[in-house]
């Protein structure tokens, strides 16, 4: 029998190995290094430096819809730039998902009805929005359809005490209490009882008295605490120059967060209709022999099949929605990209940090998202032993 | 339950798919109830009503009733192919000349059992953009220049699309094999790479590349406002083509490595003769999929400046000649993407169909 050598070490997988990784991270290397020198070089040549200490002068600019922060033009600095921004990101993204959730559900669920009219018309809705350009349908319900449709300031619909609507947006009362201890205090019986609500609620042997009685008890109390705490409606008043008073919801916020709704929607429909048609069809049977509603059958057998095949996708379009809310600059909307990479970009020249800075934004929220996400998804799957 | 009625009336059909259950009632007259209020009055403005002639808005400001599709059809060129043809009608027949060029060279590669595929693709990734480039251009063939800051509407789109998807496969296919591959070194490169891409969205992108581009490269290297567009949208799309061709990498079964390693084939010979032939064929529809994606995502790049075709659209409609009719131009504009990119998806959809034929371990892979 022959003897092995060892290989050459050309011919050895372990030693080719590590060579091609070093010559990987050379590689890399090399070209980072390269393009910073070229930075660099560019930058002296143009006299530009790298200096985060722009964060904290004053923003020369007004940022019209700023609902956390108080920005004083003339006052603001450029780090409560980035907050808003990040903030009004985050603000319709988190607003669009629910909304296109329970609109995507409800067209998903209406393509696999047994009425063909709704069928049809919801396949012909989820054909329609998911090929177009998202851009388009921003324009088309912004310009068309949202703007045209609202009366201006001076004709503008009174809502009673609620606030009133026109084509800046919708201005919604202020609510004041005389007492605000015991708003506070209603808010927090109001939560503890819709956790009781869910958790012991939800356990097999509660009988629906049961239920009924500890809703409409905590709902009696979180009632009377709110009328003793004696709210005030502080409603939004019409002047010469503007609207004053009231939560402002700008009427771009409203434009913005339709359009990602509506087209999200189409994608999400897709992917509950899939889940749907995957639960075998004897689930369906099997509830309908046992007297269940179609709608009982969907929610409690069907539904809970499904989720593990609707999940995925329905994650990857949540951070679609996300990063597609970055249209905002096409309707004046105040998101990161408008404000940030836009104005404070211009006003500043600063574009290292705050590409960088918005990069990482959208990066961080994406990665947390889809780590949230994944960890529910993994959580409904099925359990295998 | 008594057995099912085999009653094939057409009131039993009606019956069956209109009216089973009340709330289906209901809905079905709602549904009629709407159809009947708005289609009507949309299919008058559109067609009935509309005025298609005359060469200025006179026809159309006397019949507001009406669609003006007259301003579509006087601003048709520099809709569909920018400002520079829009000025210079006669010398259309360049963009024309280079997109019907794409039939035989890229028209082979859809024929099934052709032979000489990889020439075309040859030709079609090196001679074709640099002759495309030399006749909408122009200077190159000595014809009058249309220089890219001039290049505009659906020819833009589709340059811009077109390009980005094709200089994204060779990156992607790489990226996707490296982040398949057993070295650790690379495969966090290449996962970093497509992670970073894919978490932002294209317009952070474009922003990236028009405000860092000119810093990062040497001071004599200067890409015009198309350049930085494409280098952006390649950049985006080898993300996503990278994931379409690892979703056809994981289809194909270990065992053909094996089978490879075993008689004795490197790794390199065996992506090249094996893997990648099945793998790519597998993740085409994918690939489809995400060009629809991309298709309409450029209309994004009106952001940094480019007059796309939905831009070009707006630009002619809020022009003083023809304002006010902005509805047609999102109509029309709408009417072209969607035809374009349902007839994509529908073709991706039957490739998908007659593709994963014969592919057993796609079940498992899922």
């Amino acid at each position: 029998m022959p003897r092995t050598s060892p290989p050459a070490w050309y011919r050895n997988p372990a030693m080719l190995g590590r060579l091609a990784q070093g010559l990987a991270v050379g590689l890399v290397v090399l070209v980072l290094v390269l393009l910073l020198r070229n930075a660099a070089a560019n930058m002296g040549s143009r006299g530009l430096v790298i200096d985060p200490g722009f964060l904290w002068t004053t923003a020369p600019f007004n940022i019209g819809f700023s609902p956390f922060i108080n920005f004083v033009r003339g006052n603001g600095v450029y780090w409560q730039v980035f907050v808003i921004g990040a903030g009004n990101t985050l603000l319709v993204a988190a607003a669009g998902i629910v909304s296109a959730t329970v609109l995507g559900t409800i067209i998903g669920v209406m393509r696999l009805s047994t009425n063909l009219l709704a069928r049809r018309l919801a396949s012909a809705y989820i054909e329609t929005f998911r090929n177009l350009p998202l851009l388009l349908q921003v324009f088309f319900w912004h310009f068309i359809a949202i703007l045209p449709l609202l009366p201006a300031r001076k004709e503008s619909w009174i809502l009673g005490s609620a606030g009133l609507v026109n084509r800046e947006g919708v201005f919604l009362s202020r609510i004041s209490f005389a007492t605000p201890g015991l708003a506070w205090l209603a808010l927090v019986v109001a939560i503890a009882a819709i956790i009781v609500l869910l958790r012991w609620g939800r356990a097999p042997e509660r009988t629906g008295r049961e239920i009924m009685t500890v809703a409409i008890v905590s709902f009696g109390v979180v009632a009377g605490l709110v009328w003793f705490a004696a709210p005030a409606f502080d409603p939004p008043r019409l002047e010469r120059m503007g609207v004053a008073g009231g939560f402002w919801i700008p009427v771009s916020l409203l434009s913005l967060w339709w359009a990602l709704t509506v087209s999200t929607a189409a994608f999400i429909a897709e992917a509950v209709r899939a889940g749907i048609i995957a639960v075998p069809k004897g689930q369906r049977e099997a509830s309908k022999a046992l007297g269940l509603s179609r709608f009982q059958s969907l929610r409690l057998v069907e539904m809970p099949q499904a989720l593990r095949i609707i999940i995925p996708p329905t994650i990857s379009q949540y951070l679609n929605l996300f990063k597609n809310s970055s249209l905002a600059v096409a309707v004046g909307y105040d998101d990161i990209v408008n404000i940030w990479m836009g104005a404070t970009l211009n006003q500043t020249g600063q574009a290292i940090i705050i590409i960088a800075v918005t990069m990482a934004f959208f990066t961080t929220v994406s990665l947390l998202t889809s780590f949230t996400m994944n960890a529910y998804n993994s959580r409904v799957a099925i359990k295998e032993r | 339950m008594p057995a099912p009625s085999r009653d094939t009336s057409l009131v039993s059909w009606l019956k069956r798919n209109f009216f089973a259950t009340p709330a289906s009632a209901v809905f079905t007259l709602v549904a009629l109830a709407v159809l009947a209020w708005t289609l009507p009055g949309l299919i008058d403005w559109a067609l009935i009503k509309a005025t298609w002639s005359g060469n200025d808005r006179t026809l159309c400001d006397a019949n507001p009733q009406g669609a003006c599709w007259t301003v579509i059809r006087m601003r048709f060129i520099q809709i569909m192919f920018g400002l520079f043809y829009g000025g210079h009608p006669d010398q259309i027949w360049r963009p024309l000349l280079a997109f019907s060029l794409l039939v035989p060279i890229a028209g082979p590669l859809f024929v099934n059992g052709y032979r000489h595929k990889g020439w075309h693709l040859l030709a079609l990734a090196t001679l074709y953009p640099l002759l495309a480039y030399g006749l909408i251009n122009g200077r190159l063939f000595g014809l009058v220049e249309a220089p890219t800051s001039q290049w505009g509407g659906f020819m833009l789109t589709f340059v811009l699309a077109s390009v980005g998807i094709v200089a994204s496969l060779p990156l992607g296919i790489l990226l996707a094999i490296g982040r398949r591959s057993r070295l650790p070194a690379i495969r966090i490169i290449c996962v970093t790479f497509i992670e970073a891409w894919r978490a932002n969205p294209l317009i952070t992108v474009l922003f990236m590349v028009a405000n860092l581009l000119p810093l990062f490269f040497p001071s004599d290297v200067d890409l015009d406002k198309v350049g930085r567009a494409l280098v952006a949208i390649t950049l985006f799309q080898s993300a996503y083509t990278a994931e379409a061709v690892r979703a056809g990498l994981a289809a194909i079964p270990k065992g053909q490595f094996e089978a490879a390693h075993a008689l004795g084939v490197s790794t390199f010979t065996a992506y090249r003769l094996i893997i990648l032939p099945q793998a790519l064929k597998i993740s085409i529809p994918g690939i489809v999929n995400s060009f629809i994606e991309l298709f309409k995502d450029t209309s994004l790049v009106a952001i940094i400046g480019l007059f796309d075709f939905l831009r070009m659209a707006q630009v002619v409609l809020r022009s003083p000649e023809w304002r006010g009719f902005e509805y047609e131009a999102y109509v029309f504009t709408a009417l072209v993407y969607w035809v374009i990119c349902y007839g994509m998806s529908k073709y991706s959809q039957a490739l998908e169909h007659r593709l994963h034929r014969g592919h057993a371990n796609d079940l498992q892979t899922r």
